[in-house]
């Protein structure tokens, strides 16, 4: 079965071409111009994926996004200005996964898109154990994608579940960015790659804290990050 | 602590050094004349002229009797009546300097009578004279001291009398002697004193007024008893204890730093602020940094120049922060068309004829983009006065009107010009014409199919004015950003693709070069116009 993407960009021309090529890649490509009809789009369900241009008029795309995420967990890539450091942390703050800097080739934007929906989409499959991961108060349950805090239920995007379920099964040990982001963003880590940072910023937002009133997540200094196994 | 401070430390000790120095002389040359005026030693005011007089009068009329009683009475004003045996009436001590300045006194007979000479009825002339300030001048001066001493022996044989006729003859020596605030009381006491003790005691009586004397000068006065006490010298009191030179000296010179330091300090705190903002400043920090210093001089003036000028830079700055931060993303979307492209090239090699098409396309769209950002900025630097020529109006818009009807044409649109122009306006033709047309061009770009731009010109004789009109039938501009249109990188809300942006403002800039002003106001029945208005040569 096809992949749909969806491909928010006001540049008619680039969106055409990105769409020539996403095509001919073996994707089903749909193309809107502005933030309202990308949202509307967003929220029919019938997406794998949505392709967000960060500079739009009217709308803008960090909007857009934040609309989107209020009503659907489809994941979300960002076009970016390159060097544009806030609009790419806010987005990824907003529950973007994840970003690609603007003047890109479509060879790269491509295998982004592959790498999201390798994770979205196999996730469930690839896992031998059907079993639910328990670290003191959390729950996940990776193959129906849910996981619970204390009995809550969490509201997690995609990269977001990947990255929590990757420092649940290495709870209570420290898990590298690099592996973090080979593992739960499926692709290696770029030097200054702010990214694993923003998102378990707001994972530890998300999550709550154990008994002693830290967080759950510790920065390990030089390491990387630390699910706490109580 | 800069070298500046310590400049101003030097010239200001300096300054209070020249100053001291020169004050002091002053101080002590007058002083000098005063000592060597021989004349200086008698009170000539009215008042001592006055009771000079009333003491003559009473001895010449009442007698040496009335005389003393009256001298006795008096508080203040005590004039002196000396005989020839130099033996005052009261037994008060005389200078001996004062004695022989009133002998030259009573020889002059000078118009002001402050010595008389009157024949008592004892046979005896007495010579009548109020001494000036005595006890200050033989206070400092040393000499005579022994010669006072002398005199106390004279005194004190006449204190005897004065003593158990009831009139402290202490009082009268130690009167000289008493600072004029301890006068009252203290020439009072010892006076009762001596009444009641009689003869033995009337030196003891006198013997805290001698004690009390400024410089011990009280000491020898009359009453043998006297001399033995005196020999201990004490000084009594505290206020008067000699502290030699070098103590004020030392507090002088103290205080005299501590103004300097102070002062210099003063001086040099606002150029150690300017300092430390120009350093702020060459250090990348613009912020304001004077607006609070209020203050008229020159030092203040400077710092708000200061800020003014960290201001302008700080706007222009900004400006050109944004401006790039905008050609950097105008570049981005061709140049994210070019990648496009490319890649779409690779993927389908078969196409690459219309990849090739797309990828010139983008590159010429990016030369465009390029070369009217360096037009921007050139107009921006105010290159437009190098060269200034007559621009005949009516060919410029005769030929922008011609390329634009065509231009329209193709995009069903028509261009209509009415009016005259036939004026003449100085300045750079290729810019001006570039000014237009880009106005033009707009105009047709946002004019919807089958649409009329309207090219109106029109001479105001009297302002000496052009007036070009653009005007179309387009969507027209959101109110508030009728201003904003001409920045660069602004585009409507609802503007295609094409263009950068860029055109409008370049209009602006050109048409300020010119002397000139450009507006953009909404049509009644929709629609831009676009008024520009040029000054026309003389």
């Amino acid at each position: 079965m096809k992949s749909k993407v969806l491909l928010i960009d006001d540049d008619i021309e680039l969106v055409g071409m990105f769409k020539e090529y996403l095509e001919q890649e073996g994707f089903e490509v749909k193309a809107v111009h502005d933030g309202e009809a990308g949202t509307a789009e967003a929220f029919t369900g019938l997406y794998a994926i949505a392709i967000l241009d960060v500079m739009m008029p009217r709308m803008n795309g960090l909007e857009t996004l934040r609309r989107i995420r209020t009503n659907s967990q489809l994941p979300i890539l960002m076009l970016t200005g390159r060097g544009d450091d806030t609009d790419r942390i806010v987005g990824l703050e907003l529950g973007a996964d994840d970003y690609v800097a603007k003047p890109c080739t479509p060879r790269e934007l491509t295998a982004r898109i592959r790498a999201i929906l390798r994770r979205a989409q196999s996730a469930p499959a690839d896992n031998s154990q059907q079993t639910a991961i328990t670290v003191g108060q959390l729950i996940m349950w990776p193959e129906q994608r849910r996981a619970t805090w204390a009995g809550n239920k969490l509201e997690l995007t995609s990269t977001e579940f990947n990255l929590l379920e990757v420092l649940a099964r290495n709870a209570g040990r420290p898990v590298s960015k690099n592996t973090l982001s080979e593992q739960g963003l499926g692709r290696p880590l770029a030097r200054f790659d702010r990214n694993i940072d923003v998102h378990l910023s707001s994972l530890r937002h998300k999550l709550g804290t154990i008994a002693d009133g830290r967080s759950c997540l510790q920065t390990v200094y030089r390491l990387g990050y630390q699910l706490i196994k109580e | 602590m800069g070298r500046l401070f310590w400049k101003f430390f030097l010239c200001i000790l300096l300054a209070q050094f020249a100053a001291t120095v020169g004050i002091g002389g002053a101080i002590w040359l007058k002083n000098r004349n005063q000592q060597s005026s021989p004349l200086m030693n008698l009170d000539m005011s009215p008042p001592a002229e006055m009771a000079i007089n009333a003491a003559a009068a009473t001895l010449e009329f009442g007698g040496v009797k009335a005389l003393q009683r009256m001298l006795e009475n008096m508080d203040r004003h005590r004039v002196y009546a000396v005989d020839e045996q130099e033996h005052e009436l009261l037994g008060r001590i005389v200078n001996p300097k004062t004695l022989q300045e009133t002998r030259v006194r009573l020889k002059e007979d000078g118009k002001r009578r402050v010595v008389r000479q009157v024949m008592g009825d004892d046979g005896k002339r007495y010579m009548l004279f109020l001494p000036s300030g005595d006890y200050f001048q033989r206070g400092l001066d040393g000499e005579n001291r022994p010669l006072l001493a002398n005199l106390g022996g004279g005194a004190a044989a006449d204190a005897g009398d004065s003593a158990r006729t009831g009139v402290g003859g202490p009082a009268g020596a130690a009167r000289p002697g008493v600072p004029p605030g301890a006068s009252g009381p203290g020439g009072t006491m010892p006076a009762l004193d001596g009444a009641q003790a009689g003869d033995g005691r009337g030196g003891q009586g006198q013997r805290p007024m001698g004690g009390n004397g400024p410089q011990g000068y009280g000491g020898p006065g009359p009453g043998p008893g006297m001399q033995g006490d005196m020999g201990g010298e004490r000084p009594w009191g505290p206020r008067f204890q000699p502290l030699g030179p070098w103590v004020p000296i030392a507090a002088a010179t103290l205080a005299s730093l501590l103004f300097s330091v102070l002062l210099a300090w003063y001086f040099s705190r606002p150029i150690r602020a300017l300092r430390q903002a120009f350093d702020a400043a060459a250090h990348g920090d613009l912020s304001p940094r004077f607006a609070k210093e209020s203050g008229g001089n020159e030092l203040a003036d400077l710092g708000r120049d200061f800020d003014r000028m960290t201001a302008r830079l700080r706007s222009l700055i900004d400006g050109q922060t944004r401006l790039l931060h905008d050609v950097s993303h105008e570049l981005r979307s061709p140049l994210a068309r070019l990648q496009a492209a490319i890649g779409l090239a690779h993927q389908q090699p078969e196409k690459w004829s219309a990849s090739m098409e797309r990828i010139e396309r983008e590159s010429v769209r990016m030369d465009k983009l390029v070369g009217e950002l360096l037009t921007l900025a050139r107009l921006e630097a105010g290159a437009i006065k190098a060269s200034q020529e007559e621009i005949s109006m009516a060919d410029l818009l005769d030929q922008i009107a011609d390329d634009a009807t065509y231009e329209a044409a193709s995009q069903q649109r028509i261009v209509v010009q009415d009016g005259d122009a036939d004026v003449q306006v100085i300045g750079q033709s290729d810019l001006l014409g570039r000014a237009i047309e880009n106005v033009v061009r707009n105009a047709i770009k946002h004019s919807p199919d089958g649409g009329e731009v309207q090219l109106q010109t029109r001479v105001l004789p009297e302002t000496r004015q052009l007036s070009i009109r653009v005007l179309d039938r387009g969507p027209g501009v959101s109110p508030a950003d009728l201003d904003t249109i001409f920045q660069p990188f602004f585009r409507s809300a609802n503007a295609n693709a094409e263009g950068h942006g860029l055109g409008l403002a370049i209009a602006q800039h050109v048409i300020e070069a010119h002397g000139g002003s450009i507006k953009a106001s909404n049509r009644a029945g929709g629609g831009l116009c676009v008024e520009m208005i040029l000054p026309v040569k003389k």
